[in-house]
């Protein structure tokens, strides 16, 4: 009866598999109808002029979150902290975006016009009362394969132009000047390390900005967003499994590959790894904890807050040379 | 109406133990497929099936092409079909090689349907859609179907592995013969059936439209710093 079940939930976990790249390939298709992929008869500057005015920021910061996301507004707690923290960081010229949801290519939360909406809905609520729901899983799973999607050669292209736009009229809403070359630096934690990756490609190609990346234990393939990226860096746990995944099941990160995408971003000097110490990917003392304490009496959420902000400064001062250093600043 | 109802719980059925059984190679399936020419509508719904799950498995072509709903399920009806059609014309080669060449008394109908249960691992062709996965599911889905197809014919002609790989080998070399000379004009009517039921080519890849789209809606070239 149990190898019933168990052998039950992995076809499920297989069909629910080879079911994810469905909602990118349709939506590339046009069977989304309105919501067409390439249906735009108007160019960016269109797009643009068609917002409300908003004042301009010198460096705009999006943040992709984790695979435990539901939409762009309902991530984790910690994570609202987290960022909270970093934006009170910011110089007032610097402008944090955190209304994407990275794993769909209409930026449509799991909670929005869905097919599977109300299951969704109900799994939130269940996580809102309970954070160690085992049902909770789901979502991971979910959002899970929508980033082997974005790294798949069969499929990135197109879930990563989708997600590509979608971070494009977040950015346009929030004043971002078309033609400016202002700079863009993605966070992305965990498997928003690799979906920054992927669609750092098309940012570059539609805005002609320079992108930064900042992993935070991201999973990340050898992508081939890393040749049109100005810099990322990867901010590790040493007790993080998971984001050591990516450099073992992707091949192209493997040293062998000199070829890869990955390995010539690192022969060039545009990838920095940096350790944060004991970190763990999830639970207690992960990047995110601000409960528990490092050796030297930091909290784990402030190390890698300070680390996240470290990065930003340069890539702030780099975007307006006479800023004020990133830490003295106030929320814009 | 019950009794169409049975047939078809039958008929379901039947399909279900032919594939599983194909699968693993059962001696019992191929005694039984080799002996009774009834059981060839069964085997045939194995190949169409095996047909459209394979392209669903590699639907990404017809996705990034465009196809409308419509065309997409036309599209994959019509490989089940042809999938089927290339199978038996490879199990008559493969008959034709062992009768002719080798010398080896087997019937053409028996062959057929060996030759079609090798189609057997393809019903399970949608996983090549599986991310990252997939593209080793369906080398192993290749080399599992080689690996029936080589028990069959060994089996029915009760040969060597390597004469049984020499007779597909010789086999697989006439076929490609007759697509290079007197197939020409078959092939060009699947290829027009195909384009016709999809609707256009399935030619473009996405980064060569993606290419295309970004520079129509971005006027503007790279500025700023340099990657």
């Amino acid at each position: 009866m149990i190898e019933l079940l168990l052998l039950g939930l992995l076809v499920l976990l297989l069909v629910g598999a080879a079911l994810s790249p469905l909602e990118s390939l349709s939506w590339w298709a046009g069977w989304y109808g309105a919501r067409d992929a390439l249906a735009h008869d108007h160019t960016l500057q269109e797009q643009a002029a068609a917002q409300p005015a908003v004042a301009p920021a010198a460096h705009y910061i999006v943040y992709l979150s984790g695979i435990g996301a539901i939409s762009g507004d309902s991530v984790p707690p910690e994570e609202t902290i987290f960022l909270d923290r970093l934006e009170a960081r910011l110089p007032a010229s610097a402008r944090l975006v955190r209304e994407v949801f990275p794993y769909s290519v209409t930026n449509i939360g799991l909670t929005g016009n869905r097919a599977f909406g109300t299951l969704w809905r109900w799994l939130e609520q269940r996580r809102l009362s309970n954070t160690n729901a085992l049902l909770t899983n789901l979502i991971n799973i979910r959002n899970l394969f929508q980033v082997a999607v974005s790294a798949d050669p069969r499929y990135g292209p197109i879930a990563n132009f989708g997600v590509a736009q979608e971070i494009i009229s977040v950015l346009l809403r929030e004043g971002y000047p078309l033609q400016s070359g202002t700079p863009i630096t993605l966070i992305g934690w965990s498997g928003g390390g690799q979906i920054s990756l992927g669609a750092s490609t098309y940012l570059r190609g539609l805005l002609g900005a320079p992108i930064r990346v900042i992993s935070i234990g991201g999973v990340m393939a050898d992508d081939p967003g890393l040749l049109s990226l100005t810099h990322l860096t990867h901010l590790y746990g040493e007790k993080d499994p998971v984001q050591r995944l990516g450099g073992v099941l992707y091949a192209g990160r493997w040293p062998m590959m000199a070829q890869s995408s990955w390995n010539r971003a690192q022969a060039d000097g545009r990838i920095t790894l940096t350790s944060l110490g004991p970190m763990t990917h999830n639970g207690t003392r992960n990047y995110f904890d601000h409960e528990h304490e490092m050796a030297d009496g930091q909290s784990y959420m402030d190390r890698t807050l300070a680390a996240v902000a470290g990065v930003l400064a340069e890539a702030h001062a780099a975007a307006v040379p006479a800023a004020a250093p990133a830490s003295e600043g106030a929320t814009p | 109406m019950v009794a169409w109802l049975e047939w078809i719980i039958w008929f379901l059925d039947a399909v279900w133990q032919g594939t599983t059984r194909a699968l693993s190679l059962d001696p019992a399936l191929l005694r039984f497929a080799e002996a009774h020419r009834e059981v060839t509508g069964v085997i045939l719904a194995v190949a169409v099936l095996a047909g459209i799950s394979q392209l669903l498995g590699q639907s990404v072509t017809l996705f990034v092409n465009r196809v409308p709903p419509r065309q997409f399920v036309l599209s994959l009806l019509l490989n089940g079909v042809l999938f089927a059609a290339n199978l038996i014309i490879w199990a008559l080669t493969v008959w034709a090689v062992a009768r002719y060449a080798l010398r080896l008394d087997v019937q053409a109908g028996a062959m057929l349907r060996l030759i079609m249960l090798s189609s057997a691992p393809y019903v399970f062709g949608f996983f090549i859609l599986i991310p990252y996965l997939g593209t080793a599911i369906s080398k192993l889905l290749a080399v599992w179907s080689l690996v029936i197809s080589v028990n069959a014919i060994m089996f029915s002609l009760n040969i060597s592995l390597l004469v049984a790989l020499l007779c597909i080998g010789l086999g697989w070399l006439l076929s490609q013969l007759l697509s290079a000379t007197i197939g020409l004009p078959i092939i060009a009517l699947r290829d027009w059936l195909l384009r016709t039921t999809a609707g256009g080519a399935l030619t473009q890849r996405a980064e060569d439209i993606l290419a295309t789209f970004q520079a129509e809606a971005s006027p503007t070239r790279p500025k700023g710093e340099q990657p």
